[in-house]
């Protein structure tokens, strides 16, 4: 895949990749998928008296980022589930808008993107989140339907190529 | 031979089941050839048919039945083909699919 896009923007590309799919492992060992069933995440969200107050202060940057970004009023529980720990937030949260609000990649794109990882790796509370962003940007059921046609038909080319045992014969040249 | 030696001689460096040279390719498959290999030459400026098309020339149907979803979810529809580029990428990363 190149189609005009440069080295950085396939870094980057592949950058999105790492971080939803890190995000998407997290969610589902902190069990934040299971929400909509009633089921408390595996660890307890911190009281306000365990969060330190840089994390505040980002927790009040993240409520205004992500609720613009996905229309949802409260701080996502997958940041509130983070906040315990502040190195690990910070780092987290300066990464996530590194990754999805900078860089060559349009929104709609990154989201495209998110989606199709959050897809494949199987995590409901991404999809969730992806799916709030395109739906954000105006994107309509026809058009995401689009994106699990792309996700599907790649799932499946990977197979049959991982199945085949194929020698890659198309490379870009570097 | 056990399934287990078809389907992991990856160190060899081989594939599973041998490719078929042109002339090899059944004359049920010949004309998607043509047409994938036209496709191919367009999107990617090759101008020998890709493996992973090739792998399918054994099956004819199967092939087919591919070539009509990979036609409609990568080149129908309202979807800039760039985003669909990077989504199908990203998919890729995410399964170490290294074709």
């Amino acid at each position: 895949m190149r189609m005009g896009v440069d080295e950085k923007g396939v870094t980057e590309l592949i950058g999105l990749a790492d971080h939803v799919s890190g995000m998407n492992k997290v969610a589902f060992g902190l069990m934040l998928d299971d929400e909509d069933g009633g089921v408390a995440p595996l660890l307890p969200y911190p009281k306000e008296s365990e969060i330190d107050s840089l994390v505040h202060e980002m927790l009040s940057e993240v409520e205004e980022v992500e609720g613009a970004r996905l229309g949802w009023s409260d701080v996502p529980a997958y940041w509130r589930a983070l906040a315990r720990n502040r190195h690990y937030f910070e780092s987290t949260w300066k990464k996530h808008q590194l990754i999805l609000d900078s860089g060559v990649l349009n929104p709609e794109a990154k989201a495209a993107v998110g989606l199709g990882v959050s897809v494949t790796n199987g995590s409901k509370y991404f999809i969730r989140y992806f799916h709030a962003a395109l739906a954000a940007l105006g994107w309509e059921p026809g058009l995401i339907l689009e994106i699990f046609g792309v996700v599907d038909h790649y799932n499946s080319f990977n197979t049959l190529a991982t199945g085949m045992q194929i020698e890659s014969d198309i490379r870009p040249t570097i | 031979m056990a399934w287990r030696t078809l389907l992991f001689n990856k160190a060899n460096g081989m594939p599973t089941i041998r490719q078929l040279n042109d002339d090899e390719v059944p004359s049920a498959a010949r004309d998607l050839v043509e047409r994938i290999k036209a496709r191919e030459k367009r999107v990617f400026g090759i101008d020998e048919l890709s493996n992973v098309w090739r792998s399918m020339t054994h099956h004819p149907e199967y092939m087919h039945a591919n070539w009509e979803r990979s036609r409609a979810t990568m080149q129908r529809g309202d979807v800039p083909p760039l985003i669909k580029e990077m989504v199908s990428s990203a998919v890729s990363v995410i399964n170490a699919c290294t074709y």
